[in-house]
C-alpha cells in the first residue's frame, strides 16, 4: 500500500450535509455573542489575582465561577478553559498549551496546575459600549483594557486570557466558591519556586528558578516594597507579567523596568490564589543592585 | 487574514475552505465522523470567538489543524470515551490480524504516530512543519513518522511505501 491508498482512503470521509448546516449555524451565534462583548467596569491587569486558580487533583471536576474548569483525569492534571480548552494554545506557546497532555502527563494527583487569565472588562449589563476584542498583547498576557466607568466591583469581565482564549471571569470569584477555595487550600502548601533579584545590564530582572520540575504557575503578581526600620511601602513597578513553563532548574527572566534609587527592597512575588509568596530582599546602592 | 471579509462571507469561507480538513484530522482521533464533525464545529466557534487574525494562509491553517488536534485529544481523553469502545473496535482488537484497511491502521496507530502520518501523508507537511505545528522538534517528528511508518508496514498486507 503507498500513501495515496491513504489519501484515497481519507478522501471517502466526508462531513455531512448536517454538519456544514449545523457549524454555520453555531459560527453564527458565536459571531453574535461575541459582538455582546462591551468595555466595561474596570482594568484587570491582575485578574489572575482574582481568577488565576488551582486545584489540587483528587479526582473531582470543578466548575468555578471565572469560567475555567479544573478537571483531574485518571491522576492526571488538566486545565480546561470553558471556552477553549486546551487549544488555547496557539503555534507557539501558551500557558494553557502547557497543560496539555505532555504537561499534564508529568502532573500527577495531588500535584497542582495553574490557568489564569487577564482580560478586558466587560459591562455588568453587557449591552452598552462597543465590542472590546482584546488581544492578548504577548503570548502571556492579554492586554487589559483600562475603562472609566465605575461598575461596581462584581462586574462580569471578559477576559482574554493569553493566546486570545476567551474565557469570563467575575471580579471576585474566589470569595463565594466553597468548592473552589477547597482546591486552592489543599495546595498552598506547593511551593514550587525560587526567586532572586539580579541585575544585567542595567536592568534589574527577578530571576525565578523552578526547582520541582512542575509547571510554573503563571498567575503571578509581583509587587515592590522599599522597606526602612520595619516599615514598608509600595513601589508601583511594571513587571512583565510571567507566562512560561520553566524546565526544572532554569531560571526565567523578567526585567523590572523601574528605576530605583538607593535603600533597601524587596520583591514580593504572590502567587494567585494561593496562600504563598516568595519575597526576595535586595538594596540598591549607587543606583546598583546589590543583592 | 481573511478580516476583510465580512462575517457571513468568512463563515462560508471558513466552512468550504477548511470543513474537510478538520473533520478528516478529527476522524483520525474519534474514529466516527459524527463525533469528528462536533469536534470541527468547537474548532470553527472558538475561531470566531477568537477573532484571531492570521499572518497568512498557512498560518491560518495551521492553527486550526492545532486547535483540531488539541480538540480530538481532549476529546479522546474525556472520561464518556475513556468508558467506551465501540464493538467494531473491540472485535478488530481481539484478533491480531494483517489488514488491507489503511485508514482503519492509520486510526489504530497510537496517537502521535497517527497524528504525524496524517499531516505527512495526507496534508502534505514536511516534518519541519509539523514539528512547528505540534510544537515538537523535528527530531521527534521525525521518530515518530518512522515509527508509524513501521508500524503500517508491519501490520498492512502488502506493507506501506511512500509511492
Amino acid at each position: 500500500m503507498t500513501k495515496n491508498d491513504y489519501i484515497s482512503a481519507v478522501d471517502k470521509i466526508e462531513p455531512s450535509a448536517e454538519f456544514y448546516e449545523k457549524a454555520e449555524r453555531r459560527m453564527r451565534e458565536a459571531q453574535r455573542a461575541k459582538t455582546k462583548y462591551v468595555n466595561g467596569a474596570m482594568a484587570l491587569k491582575w485578574a489572575t489575582a482574582a481568577c488565576a486558580l488551582v486545584v489540587a487533583v483528587t479526582g473531582v471536576t470543578l466548575v468555578v465561577s471565572n469560567g475555567y474548569k479544573f478537571t483531574a483525569m485518571n491522576d492526571k492534571a488538566a486545565v480546561y478553559d470553558d471556552a477553549c480548552s486546551l487549544e488555547a494554545g496557539n503555534e507557539e506557546n501558551s500557558v494553557v498549551e502547557d497543560v496539555k497532555e505532555e504537561t499534564a502527563a508529568e502532573t500527577t494527583a495531588g500535584q497542582t496546575v495553574f490557568g489564569y487569565s487577564g482580560g478586558s472588562a466587560k459591562g455588568a449589563d453587557g449591552e452598552k459600549g462597543t465590542p472590546a476584542t482584546t488581544e492578548a498583547a504577548k503570548e502571556d498576557t492579554a492586554d487589559v483594557t483600562p475603562v472609566e466607568n465605575d461598575a461596581p466591583a462584581t462586574t462580569t469581565v471578559a477576559a482574554t486570557a493569553m493566546h486570545e482564549t476567551t474565557t469570563e471571569v467575575v471580579a471576585n470569584p474566589c470569595s463565594d466558591d466553597d468548592e473552589m477555595m477547597g482546591g486552592i487550600t489543599a495546595t498552598s502548601a506547593y511551593v514550587p519556586v525560587e526567586a532572586e533579584i539580579i541585575t544585567k545590564n542595567g536592568k534589574a530582572y527577578i530571576l525565578i528558578t523552578n526547582k520541582s520540575g512542575k509547571l510554573i504557575t503563571t498567575g503571578l503578581d509581583y509587587e515592590l516594597y522599599s522597606f526602612s526600620d520595619g516599615n514598608r511601602e509600595r513601589i508601583e513597578v511594571a513587571v512583565d507579567e510571567l507566562a512560561a513553563e520553566v524546565p526544572d532548574g532554569k531560571t526565567l527572566e523578567i526585567p523590572v523596568d523601574v528605576k530605583l534609587g538607593d535603600g533597601k527592597y524587596y520583591v514580593k512575588k504572590y502567587f494567585s490564589g494561593l496562600d504563598y509568596t516568595a519575597e526576595c530582599k535586595f538594596a540598591v546602592k549607587d543606583g546598583k543592585i546589590v543583592i | 487574514m481573511e478580516c476583510s471579509l465580512a462575517g457571513n462571507e468568512y463563515i462560508k469561507y471558513i466552512l468550504d475552505t477548511y470543513s474537510k480538513m478538520i473533520v478528516r484530522l478529527a476522524f483520525t482521533y474519534t474514529k466516527s465522523l459524527c463525533d469528528a464533525e462536533d469536534i470541527a464545529q468547537d474548532v470553527f466557534v472558538s475561531l470566531i470567538e477568537k477573532n484571531k487574525k492570521f499572518e497568512s494562509p498557512e498560518h491560518e491553517k495551521a492553527w486550526l489543524i492545532r486547535v483540531t488536534v488539541n480538540k480530538s485529544k481532549n476529546f479522546v481523553k474525556s472520561s464518556w470515551v475513556k468508558k467506551t469502545v465501540p464493538i467494531e473496535e473491540a472485535e478488530t482488537k481481539a484478533v491480531e490480524h494483517k489488514s488491507d484497511d489503511i485508514l482503519a491502521e492509520v486510526v489504530a496507530l497510537p496517537e502521535k504516530y497517527r497524528t504525524v502520518i496524517h499531516l505527512f501523508y495526507y496534508e502534505g507537511y514536511s516534518i519541519k512543519e509539523i514539528a512547528k505545528i505540534l510544537g515538537k522538534t523535528t527530531g521527534t517528528v521525525g521518530t515518530w513518522l518512522a515509527r508509524g511508518r513501521q508500524m503500517l508496514k508491519d501490520r498492512l498486507e502488502g506493507g506501506f511505501e511512500d509511492d
